[in-house]
């Protein structure tokens, strides 16, 4: 059974903390904890028979700002680094919290004595003495209290903030207190403050101007010695939470119950991460196992995803996947997951510059299942010309692609390095009017200006149209079915664009007229909302009026993936994506298959209409508008986009067995989340696939039949096969 | 996996294209307001589990574009729906007039006992008013459905709008639970049981079940 399986109720949010070329990294601090949250367990590989063979490993987690500096270029990259420290280690050396996380730990060489290893065996609220153990204690709860002068403050109003009063908790604080005290006298005084009025559960929060600098000591308090699992008690466990499944004995005799726990399957996979980086994960092993120091840069992760098994989302896992697949996992019985999730949320929008407030692309609270992931193609995933043509710069365009005369003599090089490599961003403004047929690419300069001031006069003359030649009834018409649309949609498109900020901002009266002489222009089609989307980056980058309005047009026609909006077109691309699907991602195509209209791939509508605006951060949108602007091989690169995100995001849709509502919503939460670098590159190696193919179903040759050369002139070209789907298919076997 | 809720609602959001769906949606279920919203493309749904009467009620709420021309997202956006949302905005005549527009819709794409509620919103914005209240309530009147006035941006009766349309709803829903398994109303319910199948698009309450 693979590990996504058992953990039920997973992820939906993607954070990668990749960068892109234009954008600026956000401002931050290095060395700024971000959170931190005591208790939080982790049960170390073991044949759990029994929800009582669990050992529960309680720490100290921190997340942490951390600068790195790039020894090739010396380009700095900030990254979250997370950090977690047992209690048995914090006893023994309470520094530890302090030091910087990339530190090594003074006392980690110091060797472990025995009767300091947390040890407990869980049974329904009662701690079970173990027999070898002398001290019946382990430090499931502390109170962590942080002194410092200049920020006490602002811990202390987070901490009322984030503490949890738990009356029958608190009553076994209290009880325990004595024994506590009498454990502590024998050990570091650092130990020997015990507040009472602490709650035993905390979380910080901390502000963003609360440096790690000012944490100048941290006392605990060994409080509780009994662990007060509430998740484990067979009791509160209401229906068959996944955490049942993970660390609960199951009743079912045909189904091993030592199965269960997510350590022992990692371990059985060799998924564990290395105690350290020097030993290798060793299983079973007789001496009670230690729980060392666990820290990692989150960005060399290949996945971060959290749990939540309780209603109020704040209890889960957070489950650490190396790219070696080897995972760490980290239970939070206490809460704090919740904050957690929104750290990272807000690290995540920090670094993208993303805005939290608008509307569809906010996490969906009781949802927030959270999965941070950098998923990797692998090289025999990728196009064989992946990485192997240069990105276009100023030096190479205007050297080598275009000559004296103004001219793109290989239009198909250049359209193969915007496709592969990209464009830079001050060559849009050129290149953008060839790529949208504007201009011909064998035009020169000349012959472009001739073609312009034809174009402004024609642009002109379907301004008048609307504003003079007009009955008042067609004015009537135009004016309810297209202009207040538009009115309402141009005022809300992109205003986040500098270009189109602010009040009475002249672009936005420019973006309407356009969309309003378009509608003149094609009066079948008029306006349908979406089209402001596409119309405003073109817009940004061309700026002169009637050229952006022929680009627009050109955008329009031309490029197939924007399509007419009508009910064909849109059908066509679905059906070809349905078929796609079916043969080159056969598991999810089964997925589909189960669940009622989950064909109709609903989430995939707002993908296709607006070219995955709305998914990806401008710059990588932009990116891929280009990339299936660039006609290369296809017509339809925009499906293999499509087919790369399923590809990419949607093991998780079919680990859970998402119904068709859950995937339209699991897509929707991923909007901003995805690496859209990753999904271009498996993209490519999918069209290559598909280009491999030795036959193809007859469902798909439309697809094939380009306005340009056709898709297999270069290579081969596959023999059709008839699905049989159409009643008359000249490809059936007669 | 365990149902963490009692009853589960789809509910839409209808009318013209910045009558202010979305932001009512967002009201709702984050509450929050931002004035910059960007036109809503597509479908989307997001959730909030209500308190109603000791039961947990997850709202399973609808947004779509008001220009939606999509055959597909509109049959999927209608499909299941128990209670919709009618909306216009009163400083705007025209998607005011629309409504009675909107009602032939739903009677056209929804089962024909799904609950509705009309909603005036942008009422805040009272010097740009072009619909009054008194109006609003006829129109409510007319079509003998439930009206009421609301603000997104000020999160004005937009909470209560929702819980009277879940709690119409579970009121209707409880009913028909009570008279299928009352032997004396049984006869009753067993005649509408036999009509369902000819009912197109079927009842809403016939999936219910399912969930």
């Amino acid at each position: 059974m693979p590990l996504p399986e058992i953990l039920k109720r997973a992820s939906s949010y993607f954070l990668g903390l990749e960068f892109d070329d234009n954008e600026e990294p956000p401002d931050y601090v290095d060395n700024e904890i971000l959170f931190c949250k005591n208790n939080v367990c982790v049960h170390p590989p073991t044949v759990a028979r029994h929800e009582l063979d669990i050992v529960h490993h309680p720490g100290y987690l921190t997340v942490t700002t951390k600068v790195f500096t790039d020894q090739h270029n010396n380009a700095k990259r900030p990254t979250l680094f997370l950090n977690w420290i047992p209690n048995s280690t914090l006893r023994k050396c309470p520094s530890a919290v302090e030091t910087s996380p990339s530190d090594e730990l003074m006392c980690a060489g110091k060797p472990a004595i025995p009767k300091e290893i947390p040890k407990a065996r869980i049974n329904t609220n009662t701690a079970k003495v173990d027999a070898n153990n002398e001290h019946a204690f382990s430090d499931s709860s502390e109170t962590t209290s942080i002194n410092s002068n200049s920020d006490k403050q602002s811990i202390k109003s987070s901490d009322t903030r984030y503490t949890h009063n738990d009356v029958t908790q608190d009553e076994l604080s209290s009880s325990s207190k004595p024994t506590v005290k009498s454990m502590d006298s024998g050990k570091d005084n650092v130990f020997s403050s015990f507040e009472k009025d602490e709650s035993r559960d905390e979380v910080f929060v901390y502000d963003k101007h609360v440096r790690s600098q000012s944490m100048t000591s941290v006392n605990i308090t060994i409080a509780n010695p009994t662990i007060e699992n509430v998740d484990l008690t067979p009791d509160s466990v209401s229906g068959d939470k996944f955490i049942r499944s993970l660390s609960m004995s199951s009743c079912d005799e045909g189904n091993p119950n030592w199965m269960s726990t997510p350590e022992f399957l990692a371990l059985k996979h060799n998924l564990v991460f290395p105690d350290s980086v020097h030993s290798s994960p060793v299983p079973q092993r007789r001496a009670p196992l230690k729980c060392r120091r666990f820290s990692v840069d989150l960005s060399q992760m290949r996945s971060l995803r959290l749990f939540f098994n309780d209603d109020n989302c704040t209890c889960g896992q957070l489950v650490v996947a190396s790219r070696e697949s080897q995972y760490k996992i980290l239970h939070f019985h206490h809460g704090g997951l919740d904050h957690l999730a929104q750290v990272l949320h807000r690290w995540h929008s920090l670094l993208h510059n993303i805005k939290l407030t608008p509307g569809s692309e906010e996490p969906n609270l009781p949802y927030r299942h959270f999965m941070v992931c950098r998923p990797e193609v692998q090289k025999s995933e990728q196009h064989p010309e992946e990485g192997k043509l240069p990105k276009i710069s100023p030096e190479l365009f205007y050297g080598k692609i275009m000559n004296g005369k103004g001219v793109i003599e290989d239009d198909l090089f250049l359209r193969k390095c915007v496709f592969f490599g990209g464009l830079d961003r001050e060559l849009r403004r050129e290149v953008w009017p060839f790529l949208l047929h504007c201009y011909p690419y064998n035009s020169t300069y000349d012959e472009r200006e001739i073609i312009l001031q034809i174009r402004s006069r024609e642009y002109e003359e379907i301004t008048r149209r609307r504003l003079e030649k007009m009955t008042p009834e067609q004015h009537a018409v135009f004016w309810k079915t297209v202009q207040c649309v538009i009115e309402k949609d141009v005022v809300r498109t992109d205003r986040g664009n500098p270009f189109f900020a602010g009040e009475n901002n002249y672009n936005v009266e420019i973006m309407k007229n356009i969309l309003l002489n378009y509608a003149v222009y094609n009066p079948v089609l008029g306006y349908t909302q979406g089209m402001s989307d596409l119309l405003a980056p073109v817009l940004c980058e061309i700026k002169c009026e009637a050229e952006a309005f022929w680009c627009f047009v050109g955008l329009m026609q031309r490029a197939i993936f924007v399509c007419t909006p009508t009910d064909n077109d849109m059908d066509n691309n679905l059906s070809y994506l349905r078929e796609l699907i079916r043969i080159m991602l056969p598991h999810f195509y089964k997925q589909l298959e189960k669940h009622v209209d989950a064909m109709e791939l609903l989430f995939c509508h707002r993908w296709i209409l607006l070219c995955f605006k709305r998914e990806f951060t401008e710059a990588v949108a932009l990116r891929m508008w280009e990339a299936c602007w660039a006609n290369y091989q296809t017509d339809y690169f925009h499906l293999f986009l499509c087919l790369a995100i399923i590809a990419v995001y949607a093991d998780d849709v079919i680990a859970q067995d998402l119904n068709t509502d859950e995937m339209l919503l699991h897509f929707s939460s991923l909007a901003m989340y995805m690496d859209g670098r990753l999904i271009l590159r498996k993209a490519r190696g999918l069209l290559h696939q598909f280009r491999q193919l030795v036959r193809i179903p007859c469902t798909l040759v439309g697809m094939c039949q380009r306005c340009g050369p056709g898709i297999w002139d270069s290579t081969h070209r596959p023999s059709v096969e008839c699905t049989g789907a159409h009643d008359f298919c000249k490809y059936a076997v007669q | 996996m365990a149902k963490t809720y009692d009853y589960l609602f789809k509910l839409l959001l209808i009318g013209d294209s910045g009558v202010g769906k979305t932001s009512i949606l967002f009201r709702f279920s984050e509450d929050a307001f931002n004035i910059s919203f960007i036109s809503t493309i597509g479908i989307d749904f997001k959730i909030r589990t209500i308190d109603l009467d000791g039961k947990k009620v997850k709202l399973q709420i609808w947004d779509t574009a008001g220009q939606e021309r999509f055959r597909t997202i509109t049959t999927a956006y209608y499909r299941g729906s128990m209670g919709i949302m009618l909306v216009y905005d009163v400083t705007n005549e025209k998607s005011f007039e629309n409504i009675k527009n909107w009602i032939r819709n739903i009677e056209e794409n929804a089962s024909a006992d799904v609950e509705k509620m009309i909603l005036g919103n942008k009422c805040d914005l009272e010097a740009k008013r072009q619909v009054s209240k008194e109006r609003g309530e006829q129109l409510a009147v007319e079509y003998q459905i439930k009206f009421i006035e609301t603000s997104a941006k000020d999160s004005l009766n937009v909470e209560s709008a929702f819980y009277t349309l879940a709690r119409d709803i579970k009121a209707k829903m409880e009913k028909k639970q009570k008279e299928a398994s009352n032997p004396a109303g049984a006869r009753s319910g067993g005649h509408q049981l036999r009509n369902e199948p000819q009912r197109k698009p079927t009842s809403w309450l016939s999936r219910c079940s399912l969930l």
